[in-house]
């Protein structure tokens, strides 16, 4: 069900309640989670947060906690499970869920209260009718009864056959209902993509109540420039998104006294480099490290290296100087760096390095744009083998608070070595040509036992390096076809268990980010009569056992070439 | 040398700032005695002073002077003395509550007891004066708390708590709450929840 009057049915609603607040882990959840966190602070709410991964912790948690709450609140997971078989609730447990990951699961939008969707149906695309999908089956009872009744006089054997041609009619369409119905799902959910931000939708309903400010807009610029870095989002949604919350940035400026610079938070509209943290870094590591950079010039080849020194000498950037920190470079050079990026772009197939975003100012030291906050918060969500996702989660929480601006540079430095270890994978995987062509995809494993592979088994760093891999793989390929092949990886996951992770992105080709890799595992499994461990939200992501994994992969090959 | 003792005294109470050391009843009671034999000194010599005004003018004026002071120094160390240990006494009172702990008891003299009951007996009187329906318990919070509703974070992993409306919530470690104040402090002071700003 769809609740669109934010306000009063959901807002109003929660007041005085108990309820438990259900988070996925990622980075748009954090972001929601805070802003609705400022907003229930002045209702008397009382909440507790359960940090979510998978299916399996969703469970738990409603496990744990359905005796004493009855209202649960459920932050980008749930919306594409049925809820209501998965957690078998009781009757009176009402769930509100606001999610990004599409497609919605049609029992939730179809569910008669139990479960509430936070957003319009305007949102959803090509939800298929209500008819189409269930069907009253009493009605077919009912309708054969009456019949009987109505038909007394007649004679026995002309009224059994009737009777007989009467239920092999209604079999018969019965099952042609529910072929069609099987296609109109299957064609419902065999993409899956991403929509709004939760973030973002969080904000509009802090603005509807008068309780917006820069910080919570700052939280839903992060949300936004997030699903951007990591193509969750095409182009255009991106800057029809930015373009909304540019609004609001302009409204917000004049209403606090930005004139002390010690105290006041500005947030303002600027263009943007795709280079990664270039601010915090220095400029030739920034230029060699960052994706976008590193596959136009493939700067993994001696010749690459050779280019970039060029671009720097064309720059008029001395060597020195690009090797220091950007802080500590000449002013000069510095407020020139945009410009001459900018004129080289074309000569060395640079288009599109430019792009539109936010930046944050507070005090005199703080200057952080909102793709640098994203790639801390990855650090400090993803690249920590040892600590446990709750402690992850906490500490994410405080880097978005200006107060913590310790955790934020060490998160920093780590999402510097982040980036450093995806360059160096993809070194290796092209120098060794571990990046195997099978037919109609691409796929390249990582192995147990290569450096740093439990970061490489996490959702969002292993998205990243999956892109990586496929642009480079495109870049250096003779292939013409190489543009319209989707690209699978797989990374062990857990030691113990056996087990790994298998991700499979769209051809670079193919524009809009709607994946539909995920139906094509899930047939492959069943057609290797394989018994799925899936527990991802997003169903392009799968987990299988590492034994299996080359006949999971025939089988997918197969799949592929029919 | 006159009021040496009574800076002893001072002294003492300088190197415990922020406990009671034990109620030195030796040292007051010599500066007791000191004070006496001055002031009995001075009375002989204002005396003989006044007798010998009229036949000798012998004026022993400046060293009555003298001595004056230094009984009205003694006097003043002594009133500095008991009063520091009232005022450390006060504010044991606000933060362990009424109960003595008895280290601490068995340092006071019993006048300092009596005191502190006292004391704690008006205040209690007053608490229960002011807000409705038994009175507010002042010493829980010294500054105003700002908001009813308070975020806190669990540090260890403590098991179900029973919240005042007879539901229950399993405190896990790390597990973030949202709770009001009142259910919060008493875990807050044990050290179970912290409070996350």
């Amino acid at each position: 069900m769809y609740v669109e009057d934010l306000k009063n049915e959901f807002y109003e609603f929660l007041t005085g309640k108990r309820i438990l607040l259900l988070v996925h882990y990622d980075i748009d959840s954090i972001c929601a989670l805070k802003i609705l966190q400022s907003i229930l602070k002045h209702k008397e709410v009382r909440y507790t947060l359960c940090v979510v991964r998978g299916v399996e912790d969703l469970k738990r948690s409603h496990q744990e906690h359905c005796a004493d709450v009855k209202y649960f609140v459920l932050i980008n997971c749930g919306g594409t499970v049925n809820l209501v078989d998965v957690l078998e609730p009781a009757d009176d447990a009402v769930f509100f869920v606001i999610d990004a990951h599409r497609p919605t699961h049609l029992d939730n939008i179809f569910s008669d209260g139990q479960v509430r969707l936070l957003w319009g149906p305007n949102e959803d695309a090509e939800v298929p009718e209500f008819q189409a999908v269930y069907r009253d089956d009493s009605d077919d009872e009912s309708g054969g009864e009456d019949e009987d009744e109505e038909n007394e006089g007649e004679g026995r054997a002309a009224k059994k056959r009737r009777l007989d041609e009467e239920a092999i009619m209604r079999r018969r369409e019965r099952r042609l209902w529910e072929q069609r119905r099987f296609d109109i799902i299957a064609e419902y959910s065999q993409y899956t993509y991403y929509a709004k931000a939760s973030a973002v939708a969080m904000y509009k309903l802090a603005w509807l109540l008068n309780k917006d400010d820069k910080d919570l807009l700052w939280l839903a610029i992060v949300a936004l420039t997030e699903q951007f870095l990591f193509s969750k989002i095409e182009n255009t949604q991106y800057v029809l998104a930015a373009g909304e919350l540019q609004a609001h940035t302009t409204r917000l400026k004049n209403r606090s006294n930005d004139a002390d610079v010690a105290t006041s938070l500005k947030i303002s509209f600027e263009k943007d480099l795709k280079l990664v943290l270039y601010r915090h870094w220095c400029v030739e590591s920034s230029l060699k490290y960052s994706m976008f950079t590193a596959c136009k010039m493939k700067l993994w080849s001696h010749r690459g290296s050779k280019k970039l020194y060029e671009l720097l000498a064309d720059m008029g950037l001395p060597v020195a100087q690009s090797q220091q920190s950007f802080e500590s470079m000449d002013l000069q050079l510095r407020k020139e760096f945009h410009e001459s990026l900018e004129k080289l772009s074309e000569k060395y197939n640079l288009e599109d390095l430019i792009f539109t975003s936010f930046v944050l100012q507070f005090g005199y030291r703080n200057k952080y744009c909102a793709s640098d906050i994203v790639y801390a918060m990855l650090a400090i969500l993803e690249s920590s083998p040892r600590d446990k996702p709750e402690e992850c989660f906490n500490s994410a929480l405080d880097c978005l608070s200006r107060r913590h601006k310790e955790t934020l540079q060490k998160a920093i430095e780590r999402a510097k070595t982040i980036t450093k270890t995806l360059f160096k994978t993809v070194q290796a995987a092209i120098d060794m040509k571990q990046i195997i062509t099978a037919g109609s995809f691409v796929y390249y494993i990582i192995q147990e036992g290569s450096l740093d592979w439990y970061m490489l088994s996490n959702q969002h760093i292993l998205l990243l390096l999956a892109q990586f891999i496929l642009r480079a793989y495109v870049s250096m390929s003779k292939n013409k076809k190489a543009p319209d092949l989707p690209l699978i990886i797989s990374a062990p996951k857990n030691l113990e268990l056996g087990t790994c992770i298998v991700l499979g992105i769209p051809p670079l080709r193919q524009l809009s980010p709607k994946n539909n890799l995920g139906r094509a595992f899930e047939e492959a499994a069943e057609n290797i009569n394989y018994d799925v461990l899936s527990d991802y939200f997003d169903t392009s992501y799968f987990e299988i056992f590492t034994k299996d994994r080359t006949r999971f992969f025939d089988a997918l090959t197969a799949l592929f070439d029919k | 040398m006159f009021g040496e003792k009574a800076y002893l005294l001072i002294k003492e109470l300088d190197r415990n700032r922020d406990s009671l050391p034990p109620y030195n009843t030796e040292l007051l009671s010599e500066i007791h005695n000191e004070v006496k034999q001055l002031v009995t000194e001075n009375q002989e010599d204002a005396n003989v002073s006044e007798q010998s005004r009229l036949v000798e003018n012998v004026s022993y004026v400046p060293t009555l002077k003298i001595r004056h002071a230094a009984i009205k120094r003694n006097i003043r160390c002594i009133l500095a003395y008991h009063y520091n240990r009232l005022k450390c006494l006060k504010t044991i009172r606000w933060q362990f509550g009424s109960i003595l702990p008895p280290e601490v008891k068995a340092n006071l003299s019993q006048a300092e007891i009596d005191f502190f009951s006292k004391y704690s007996s008006s205040l209690m009187q007053y608490m229960r004066g002011i807000g409705d329906d038994g009175g507010v318990n002042l010493a829980v919070n010294l500054k105003p708390p700002k908001s009813l509703y308070i975020e806190v974070r669990c540090v260890v992993d403590y098991g179900q708590l029973e919240l005042s409306d007879g539901s229950a919530l399993l405190l896990k470690k790390n597990s973030r709450h949202h709770l009001p104040r009142t259910e919060c402090e008493e875990l807050i002071r044990q050290g179970v929840l912290e409070h996350v700003v």
